[in-house]
């Protein structure tokens, strides 16, 4: 299999400009490809790669194109995500070679040195502070420095596991590329992009303010991290949406109000959230889940940037119950 | 402290930087923010913090000065000085660990470290308990001592923790590791290393999380191992080798508490990772295997100094306010020997203080003083007196 098929190689760039492309002389017909490939990422939170190699090199190509005019964070991050997934459906389908390849057109780089530890085979190998940063966002024990085999600075790992941390970094490298666009922008890209933004669905702002008694600015600051992160359209992880939908069922949101935060996700499917929510909220069972402790938030990754209100407590809950003390005592101007 | 105290003291740590004031400057001095404590009379002294210093600025200031703690940040900045977090533009951090006799269990803390209510006045050895036990104050107030003992473990420690993690898995090489004696009662590691130095407090959180096994599940390192398959090796690198060592042990024991010598294919099978010939064990007992061996095996190193990215941290070279030693450059801390090494201040001029504070027994370079009691006047060499009078369990009588 060609690394063509990954378009966003250097490979497919220089084929790409054999063709001639630019944003100026964009046909209609790429418009349209780019148009196909954005929407059906956003809506459907999946990119089926056409089966002709050139038209997939192009629809990426100007679903970047579009992106990019679009600018608009949330699209991009919903984007880049199953952008991401498809990389990775493919490069699992690649050699060792090809991937360490494709890495490095993304500023990774890879080892390649056959290991084998427990008789599994690493054939790869990353510098564990890459690990890290690529792994960020992928949570789970398996993908826990500690429970990795990290020897003389670096992390083994399988070729299925390269696939994912190379589609982490394409992620972020489209989220984090952006590029100004001046002038002379061709109609059929314009409109292409007002129908996108029509199309994508607005994030619905739960009215958090008629929960009577409820303090937004009393969350601890690891749920305001998991909270902003569905309001950009981030990729929450497992755990962190456990976190957030058991805290919020502990303080009195109902099931609506939770389903409804979950709505802006890429992979949102309500039905099965809805269940979800009810099974931690005790809906169904009549058991409601406690969140987890400060202790299982930080083996999660999901402790973010504790406050000093951190420091005296061992529970989220906690936290919120001290600072809603705290908030309406200094609005009645009571000490606190 | 009486202003007898201070002045003394403010004029000897003078005498230090004047003298040795020269070559304090941490590596990028002009990206840092310093900070430093002054010597005063009051029991709470403010930090003045957001201050920055070229290389060659260090020494007069800190002479002039003359602070009781200096600091300096492990983070770059583009504007040190700026008074927000937000202005000064952080640019990366050094890797640092901070080992502490506080974060082990170290048996002599019942012997030299004391605690006591304000409000009760009741007072207790050891380490101080959430709350007063006849009052149930929280607010409870701690004196903490050192000793031979607490500091060797805390070196041990230090070393365990670089030749064990920090050289062969995240491959670190010795000259970008810095051990300093933190001046009382530990030991800072810094890495100056341009990789991890864009490391934000996530990433740093999972090398702590390493290095303590916070997070470990034995299960992805091949514990308890699966029938058939190739379980866990004691040459295997990381923890799946320590695991694995750890279990070897325990089944020698194991097998000796029965009068049992394993036979030398049950060895062999083992140490080819094939722990199924051996039946002894069940499901919950490898996990408590693991769970013990990663307890034992793990760094016992202070959390927030590593993951903070803005931390400050004692400039090397610097005396500690706390004990007058010198925060002091350490090449290998098993052979380093604090409470000799550390020492700046003369042993041949003597100054006369009085306690005023219970002082457990301490050896200062080869003399061991005390204990001494609350009343007591003494006459001391210069190095131990200082040592008394930084810890705030007595006052200068007379000067030298």
């Amino acid at each position: 299999m060609s690394t063509l098929l990954l378009p966003f190689t250097t490979e497919a760039a220089k084929h790409l400009s054999t063709l001639g492309f630019t944003l100026e002389n964009v046909p209609s017909n790429v418009v349209e490809l780019g148009k196909r490939r954005v929407l059906e990422a956003v809506e459907k939170g999946v990119v089926t790669y056409p089966s002709d190699e050139e038209q997939n090199l192009l629809s990426y190509a100007a679903a970047r194109m579009l992106i990019s005019l679009a600018d608009k964070p949330s699209l991009t991050r919903k984007y880049a995500i199953a952008e991401a997934k498809a990389a990775a459906n493919t490069l699992t389908k690649l050699d060792e070679n090809k991937i360490v390849k494709t890495a490095e057109n993304l500023g990774l780089t890879l080892l390649q040195q056959k290991t084998s530890v427990g008789g599994r085979p690493y054939p790869l190998r990353i510098h564990f502070t890459d690990y890290l940063r690529y792994t960020e966002h992928i949570r789970g024990p398996p993908w826990k420095l500690v429970n990795r085999i990290l020897t003389n600075g670096y992390v083994l790992i399988t070729k299925q596991e390269a696939a994912r941390i190379v589609s982490e970094a394409l992620r972020l490298h489209i989220i984090s590329s952006t590029k100004k666009w001046s002038k002379n922008i061709p109609k059929q890209c314009l409109e292409a992009v007002k129908e996108i933004k029509k199309r994508i669905k607005p994030f619905k702002q739960v009215d958090m303010a008629t929960l009577r008694g409820f303090d937004p600015s009393a969350l601890p600051p690891c749920i305001k991290k998991i909270l902003s992160d569905l309001k950009m359209g981030e990729n929450v992880p497992h755990q962190a949406r456990f976190a957030l939908t058991s805290f919020l069922a502990n303080i009195g949101f109902s099931t609506n109000q939770i389903v409804e935060l979950f709505s802006t996700l890429p992979d949102f499917k309500e039905s099965l959230t809805r269940y979800q929510v009810e099974h931690i909220s005790g809906v169904t069972t009549g058991k409601k889940y406690s969140p987890p402790s400060c202790g299982t938030m930080k083996t999660h990754g999901l402790c973010y940037q504790p406050e000093k209100t951190c420091e005296k407590i061992k529970h989220p809950l906690r936290f919120y119950e001290i600072e809603k003390v705290r908030k309406s005592g200094d609005k009645d101007g009571k000490p606190s | 402290m009486e202003i007898k105290t201070v002045n003394l003291l403010r004029e000897w740590f003078r005498h230090y930087y004047n003298r040795y004031g020269e070559g304090l400057a941490p590596p990028n001095a002009e990206m840092r923010e310093f900070a430093h404590i002054p010597f005063t009379t009051e029991d709470h002294t403010l930090m003045s913090r957001h201050q920055t210093l070229k290389k060659d600025e260090i020494a007069r200031f800190l002479a002039e000065k003359s602070p009781r703690h200096v600091y300096y940040s492990t983070a770059y900045y583009k504007t040190p000085g700026a008074p927000t977090m937000e202005g000064k533009t952080w640019l990366g951090a050094d890797l640092t660990f901070d080992l502490d006799a506080d974060h082990l269990e170290v048996p002599c803390k019942k012997e030299h470290d004391r605690w006591r209510c304000p409000k009760c006045n009741k007072t207790g050895w050891g380490k101080k308990p959430g709350r007063c036990p006849t009052c149930g104050n929280p607010g409870l107030e701690e004196n903490t001592w050192i000793c031979d003992k607490c500091l060797g473990l805390v070196a041990n420690e230090t070393t365990r923790i670089i030749e064990e993690f920090l050289i062969p898995d995240f491959g670190f090489s010795k000259n970008e590791i810095a051990v300093n004696f933190s001046g009382r009662r530990g030991y800072h590691i810094h890495i100056y290393n341009k990789a991890v130095r864009q490391l934000d407090q996530r990433a740093r959180r999972e090398i702590v999380d390493y290095i303590t096994a916070r997070g470990l599940e034995p299960k992805l390192h091949g514990i308890p191992p699966i029938p058939g398959s190739h379980g866990p090796l004691e040459t295997d690198p990381g923890w799946r080798g320590r695991l694995a060592s750890c279990a070897k042990g325990e089944l020698e024991k194991e097998l000796a508490r029965h009068g049992l010598k394993p036979s030398d294919d049950l060895w062999r099978r083992i140490s080819e990772g094939y722990w199924d010939q051996f039946k002894g064990w069940g499901e919950k007992k490898w996990r408590d295997i693991a769970v013990r061996g990663s307890s034992l095996r793990s760094g016992k190193t202070d959390e927030p100094v590593t993951t903070d990215i803005k931390r400050l941290i004692r400039l090397p070279n610097s005396l500690h306010g706390g004990s007058g030693f010198k925060v002091c450059p350490v090449r290998d801390p098993t052979e380093f020997d604090p409470l000799k090494d550390s020492l700046v201040f003369p042993m041949s001029k003597t100054v006369e203080i009085k306690i005023f504070e219970h002082a457990p027994p301490i050896r200062i370079a080869d003399d061991t003083y005390g204990p001494y009691s609350p009343g007591e006047e003494l006459e001391l060499p210069l190095g131990a007196a200082i040592f008394y009078l930084c810890n705030e369990v007595a006052e200068v009588v007379s000067g030298v």
